[in-house]
């Protein structure tokens, strides 16, 4: 019975006991064939054995190597925006804020049963239709330091893109300094979550 | 762990991990990136170490982890060395400014013996070669790090040594350049 791969390798690697060492050179003493299968290994064996680790202790790293590393370590201890605590508590505020203003302002569709409540009184005085019993629509607005303001029309399933007309100019002629086109990029840098509810008119949706 | 406290680990091992990243990449600026990603990787994990093997072993563990990532990510199955890179760029690792006319040739004659050895075998036979050869591991040391059985091992290793030795034959001595 021919030797296994297992028994060659340990062979080599002379891990055998004194007893299996001799049992197996007995075998490739007679079978060429495994006699053949340990030469073809052999001399592997003892060339990666002898020539592989003064190859790979030759090669030398670079020397800046070292700094390098320590230099993007260093920069990865740096935390992102998103990753500051003060920033974290605003953002989520601001998350909050709109969740509740949202669920608070958010109204179904008009009841033909029921007569639908009153509208208050701000509202109805600037807007006929609520007269009618349906409740203004309603856009707010939510800036947060370091990401460009997002704008959601109540009422309206489909989200809509910001263009410049659609901004509400008081709204921006708070913010902006005078003079300051009325843009999004231009907008000012602000330092904390500012949430607005405004009115929309029919003409801008 | 603050990164101040990662210097000693980086002065400790990073010779070796980038000498392993040369070996499994054969390419110098892939390793080099290799070797960043590793210690970036291990920082961010160190509170995971629980010191059951030596801290170089779980270095190795994870150099081995973005390697295959990385081969992953470039879909080379069959990832060849030839494919990555040139022996001109492999023989530039082993040149030193120091060495003599002499030394430069026996170093590079070497080097390209090893490099053509290698580059026939896959990567996962290159990785047990390394770890047998270079790293000194046992087959069960390197049965845990590469996440396989010893049988595994004993078997990649057999089949690289055989191909190894097929190279081998094929193998003369370069030409040395005229004096």
């Amino acid at each position: 019975m021919c030797e296994s791969n297992d028994r060659l390798l340990h062979l080599l690697d002379d891990t055998l006991s004194a007893e299996d060492k001799a049992l197996v050179e007995d075998h490739l003493a007679q079978c060429h064939h495994c006699r053949s299968r340990l030469d073809q290994i052999e001399a592997a064996h003892q060339f990666l054995r002898a020539e592989l680790p003064a190859v790979v202790n030759a090669i030398r790293p670079p020397e800046y190597l070292a700094m390098r590393i320590r230099h993007r370590l260093s920069h990865s201890n740096q935390p992102s925006w998103w990753q500051k605590p003060q920033n974290r508590t605003w953002a989520a505020a601001a998350a909050i804020a709109v969740l509740l203003s949202g669920s608070l302002l958010y109204v179904g569709p008009p009841r033909q049963s029921q007569p639908s409540p009153p509208a208050p009184a701000s509202l109805s005085a600037t807007n006929p239709e609520n007269q009618t019993g349906r409740t203004q629509p309603t856009r707010i607005i939510v800036v947060v330091p370091g990401i460009a303001p997002q704008i959601r029309n109540l009422q309206r399933r489909d989200s809509q893109p910001m263009d410049d007309d659609a901004l509400p100019r008081d709204f921006m002629s708070d913010l902006a300094p005078a003079g300051t086109p009325r843009t999004v990029q231009s907008m000012p840098r602000v330092h904390r979550p500012v949430l607005v509810v405004q009115p929309v008119n029919h003409q801008e949706m | 762990m603050p990164g101040s406290d990662f210097g000693w680990i980086i002065d400790a091992h990073h010779e070796k991990i980038y000498r392993a990243a040369c070996m499994l990449l054969m390419n110098r600026h892939e390793a080099e990136d290799l070797t960043q990603d590793v210690f970036l990787a291990a920082m961010k994990s160190y509170s995971r170490f629980r010191g059951d093997s030596s801290l170089y072993t779980w270095l190795y563990k994870i150099m081995l982890n973005l390697f295959r990532k990385k081969k992953a990510r470039r879909r080379l199955l069959q990832w060849n060395v030839s494919q990555r890179s040139d022996a001109e760029d492999f023989q530039v690792l082993f040149t030193d400014d120091g060495d003599t006319p002499e030394e430069t040739v026996e170093k590079g004659e070497r080097a390209r013996k090893v490099s053509l050895a290698l580059k026939s075998l896959s990567a996962k036979h290159r990785e047990v070669v390394l770890l047998r050869f270079y790293e000194d591991k046992s087959y069960h040391e390197i049965a845990d790090i590469l996440g396989c059985s010893e049988g595994t091992v004993k078997s990649r290793l057999h089949h690289a040594l055989r191909q190894t030795g097929g190279r081998l034959q094929d193998l003369k001595p370069a030409r040395r350049p005229a004096p």
